[in-house]
């Protein structure tokens, strides 16, 4: 299984908490308010892209913008891929902190 | 969401554009909706002032990860790419090979003529006063209209100019055709040395070991030795502060030694002088008649060209009212080597030779093209799949492109490999020494070239591969088409014009340097030796005479001031008058050499009338003249003989008339002759041998040579090989083209062994057919060369009249010159068509043998 970076886990986990709302606008706030990262739409549409490449997430067409020659917009949703690299991302944070918490390192 | 936004509730256009611009196509549109989403709600609770400064800040930290976003995916797609052309490559190896050995060998080509015409160039381009340094050069208005320039001036010019000029910084001459006996008391060889004015040192960039260049010329008696001449007269110790001998002159100080020039500069390397020696070696150095001197001027940086040229034109009236001279003018001195005085030089061989080398790549590209077109329907499938699969033609053609560009690239590669081992050749073939240095500009430039071979080369096969539509493609129903098959018989036709046009280039080229080396020059120039003399071996010549004539193997000798092989003294014009002139004949261009009387038995040549000079009439000396055939017609002087003959001023009586013959190169036709006897004034001697033991006789001349005159090692060469290197450049243009010609036939023959490969196994059904409905070997032979032949012929039938035109254009350029016989151009069509037969021939005599059931069984 491969690895996940962590800003890819922060991406995959904002889509999976937003379910069906997932969406640019939407995305970068989430990442926002849960962990004060302002990501561009650069970064955040470039991270996407990449993911959709790997096969981590998959683009849906929403319902066209309401306006003349609107576009739709285009929603994201996990694949099953994708929740696998996020278990695989649990465990292995578990992994590395397993026996440890914050009290540890005052011990040194 | 307000679905009608005013125009002022839209984000800023600019920053817009730019995110526009920069994101790629798939999510440009979700970006710019976002963004605008985001803005509104800034907008809507914050206000117009921060919503447009977020956008902004937005905009500005979104430009990093864009850019690197989109190299990363275009890294992407780029070794996607690789990967197919790998694969491609490697599945059709004879393919690609015959795609990039020629390429490969077209870009070497390339390469190599480049780092050629870089290094001619290059010549003179290193003084650092480079642009501001000039040499004054004579303007003559013939009387047939055109313009003679030439570059020797008069002594006393430089200082006329000094003067009168506020422009001129510095101004120096230069002197360099004599020749002195160099060297300490036991050991000297002949050498030419140049005599300069000490701001010489100035102008010119003449790198110094030792010695200070300030002061090296300041006393009349020293010398400035280069490295060599250093090394070969004091190769143990410092040649600086040594004395060295200078002919029959004296004692000379040696103050400085210098580096050897660079190869790329018209200025010879030779030992520097100071003029004033010239002085005290008896020659007036301030004189306004006889120029033998070149002039070269430093102007100041801010000088107004023109208006110096201007002024200096007529600036020799005031002191040489008869000054023969129209005009005076100037030329910058890093034009010397590429261009000659009257026309021609360097410049045209480079024009020559780059187009040639961009015939050369073309040809690859064209076969390139050729091939790819034609196997483009194997692609066809492919094309079909991504077609359907979504691919935009856009992005098709941009894959094909990238492919031959890939190609290219392996090739540039390939090439450089080869220039680099081929570098020698090249400089072999030029006499020039170019290094392969490699910078970052000329890699810049390189490259560029490989990538637009690629572009050209692949451009064609792009447009048909990404046009095909896709079903027929998938179902197969696609064949080559009637416009492309046309469209590669015109390039089949046009490598094989070239390919011709060079066959018959070469021979022409070398039937004429072996006219000019084998027509006979009105003298038997066998087996005579030459050396050169200076003042003091003029002085012994009547000891070396006695000694030499002693000797049975030695036939006769001579001395002359004309080496035979280029143009010595000339007059002409009122300088030249006779007894009985009419006023309409003026004598043109006449060259004048002073002989003594072996001259005639030791070249045996003939006199037409009258007797050559004699040790028997002593008048001879100072009274007689000889003078040659094309004279006399041109004097149309019916009994010449005893008639009055003046020249600068001076009387001569005609004593005979002797037969015409070649006094230097057959690169002009001959011209008047005036042959006078003077005791002084040769340059050189010329010793007739017998062929019988030639190294033994030429030890006996060293070792007399060395008795009579202390330490002289003389420079004998024989005469006959002397005269072929005057045509050095014809050599070169003979093995330049030899070397053209093979690699244009190359390119142009595996080129064709690919399509004829490609076109049999096409067709073998087709000859199967034919085979068992009772065709014969020999029939269908014909048949599968039948296309290819007409190419060729097409060709041959374009490319012969021109062929025709263009060398006998540059045969002009000789006033004598052989003849182009149809035999020439029947040679080249004879030679090309075997060839294309011979490449195409393998593959279709093997498809002519094959088995016809092993074709059609499938069916």
């Amino acid at each position: 299984m491969n690895e996940i970076s962590k800003a890819e886990e922060m991406v995959l986990l904002a889509i999976w908490r937003l379910r069906d709302e997932a969406y640019g606008v939407s995305i970068r706030r989430k990442i926002l308010n849960d962990t004060g990262k302002n990501y561009t739409y650069g970064t955040l549409y470039g991270l996407l892209r990449q993911m959709d490449h790997k096969g981590y997430i998959k683009k849906i067409k929403g319902e066209p913008l309401p306006k003349k020659g609107g576009r739709s917009k285009s929603y994201f949703k996990l694949t099953p891929v994708g929740i696998r690299v996020l278990k695989g991302a649990i465990a292995l944070h578990k992994r590395m902190w397993k026996d440890i918490n914050e009290f540890s390192f005052d011990e040194s | 969401m307000n679905s009608k936004r005013n125009k002022d509730l839209n984000p800023p256009r600019l920053p817009e554009w730019i995110i526009q611009r920069l994101a790629w196509a798939e999510d440009r549109f979700s970006i710019q909706e976002n963004l605008r989403e985001e803005y509104m709600f800034i907008l809507a609770t914050r206000g117009a002032r921060s919503a447009n400064l977020w956008y902004w800040g937005h905009m500005i930290r979104s430009l990093f990860p864009f850019v690197k976003f989109s190299i990363y995916w275009r890294s992407v797609m780029i070794k996607n790419y690789l990967k197919l052309v790998l694969r491609s490559m490697n599945k059709h190896k004879g393919y690609s090979f015959i795609n990039i050995a020629g390429l490969a060998v077209g870009l070497a080509c390339f390469i190599l003529i480049s780092l050629w015409i870089n290094f001619e160039i290059s010549y003179d381009r290193f003084h650092e006063n480079g642009d501001d340094l000039y040499q004054v050069i004579g303007e003559n208005l013939l009387p047939n209209g055109n313009l003679d320039f030439f570059p020797q001036t008069p002594a006393a010019l430089a200082h006329a100019l000094d003067s009168e000029r506020p422009e001129i910084r510095n101004v120096s001459r230069s002197l360099e055709w004599m020749e002195f006996l160099l060297g300490t008391e036991d050991r000297r060889f002949l050498e030419r040395v140049r005599f300069v004015d000490p701001a010489f040192l100035e102008m010119f960039s003449i790198e110094f070991m030792k010695g200070n260049p300030k002061e090296a010329l300041s006393q009349p008696q020293s010398i400035i030795l280069t490295e060599n001449i250093a090394k070969k007269h004091f190769p143990d110790q410092d040649a600086l502060g040594e004395e060295i001998l200078l002919g029959s002159n004296g004692i000379f100080l040696v103050t400085g030694v210098i580096k050897e020039m660079p190869a790329n500069s018209f200025l010879r390397s030779l030992c520097l002088l100071p003029i004033e020696a010239l002085g005290d070696m008896g020659m007036d150095i301030d004189r306004w008649s006889g120029g033998n001197y070149f002039t070269y001027v430093h102007l100041e940086e801010e000088a107004n060209l023109e208006f110096f040229k201007a002024q200096i034109s007529g600036i020799y009236k005031k002191y040489a009212p008869n000054w023969a001279v129209t005009k005076l003018t100037l030329r910058p001195i890093t034009r010397i080597h590429l261009y000659d005085l009257n026309g021609g030089g360097p410049i045209v061989y480079i024009y020559i030779f780059s187009g040639l080398s961009v015939f050369i790549l073309l040809l690859a590209m064209v076969n390139f093209t050729n091939l790819s077109t034609a196997r483009s329907f194997l692609r066809a499938k492919e094309i079909g799949v991504r077609k359907t699969a979504g691919a935009y033609r856009q992005q098709l053609t941009k894959q094909i492109l990238m492919e031959s560009i890939l190609v290219a690239l392996f090739s540039g590669c390939l090439a450089v490999v080869i220039a680099y081992f081929l570098l020698p050749v090249l400089n072999q073939l030029t006499g020039a020494r170019i290094d392969f240095n490699f910078n970052g500009e000329t890699a810049l430039f390189l490259t560029g070239i490989v990538i637009l071979t690629g572009v050209i080369s692949g451009i064609y096969p792009a447009f048909i591969l990404s046009s095909m539509n896709p079903v027929r493609a998938i179902k197969g129903a696609i064949k080559p088409g009637k416009n492309s098959l046309l469209f590669r018989k015109v390039l089949i036709a046009f490598q094989f014009s070239l390919s011709i046009f060079m066959v018959i280039a070469m021979i022409g080229v070398n039937k004429q340097l072996k006219y000019l080396k084998t027509k006979g020059l009105g003298y038997n120039q066998g087996n005579i030796l030459s050396m050169g003399l200076d003042r003091e071996i003029s002085r012994c010549y009547q000891a070396i005479q006695t000694e030499f004539m002693r000797n049975p193997d030695i036939l006769s000798m001579t001395r002359s001031s004309s080496n035979m092989r280029t143009e010595s003294t000339t007059t002409g014009g009122d300088a030249v008058t006779w007894e009985g002139k009419p006023n309409n004949i003026e004598m043109p261009k006449t060259h004048l050499m002073r002989v003594d009387p072996e001259f005639v038995t030791t070249f045996q040549i003939d006199m037409l009338e009258g007797r050559f000079f004699s040790n028997e009439f002593p008048s001879d000396v100072t009274e007689s003249a000889v003078i040659n055939e094309t004279a006399i017609k041109t004097m149309d002087l019916k009994s010449p003989i005893g008639k009055r003959l003046t020249v600068w001023k001076q009387n001569f009586r005609i004593i005979g008339v002797i037969k015409d013959f070649h006094f230097y190169s057959l690169h002009d036709e001959i011209r008047p002759l005036i042959f006078i006897h003077r005791f002084a004034g040769y340059s050189n001697i010329f010793i007739r041998i017998n062929s019988q033991d030639i190294p033994k006789t030429l030890d006996f001349i060293q070792d007399k040579i060395k008795e009579i005159v202390p330490g002289y090692v003389p420079n004998l060469k024989f005469l006959d090989e002397n005269l072929h290197n005057i045509y050095i450049t014809e050599q070169r243009m003979v093995t330049g083209t030899r070397y053209f010609t093979f690699l244009a036939i190359f390119i142009s023959c595996i080129g064709l062994l690919g399509l004829a490969s490609f076109s049999v196994r096409q067709r073998t059904k087709e000859i199967a057919v034919r085979k068992v409905l009772g065709a014969s070997e020999g029939n269908i032979v014909l048949q599968l060369f039948k296309e290819t032949l007409i190419c060729v012929i097409a060709a041959n039938i374009v490319v012969c009249p021109i062929a025709y035109f263009v060398l006998q254009g540059w045969l002009q350029n000789y006033a004598y010159h052989t003849t182009l016989g149809i035999g020439i151009f029947i040679l080249a069509s004879v030679l090309t068509v075997a060839l294309a037969f011979l490449s195409v021939g393998w593959n279709v005599f093997k498809a002519s043998l094959a088995n016809p059931v092993d074709s059609l069984r499938y069916e």
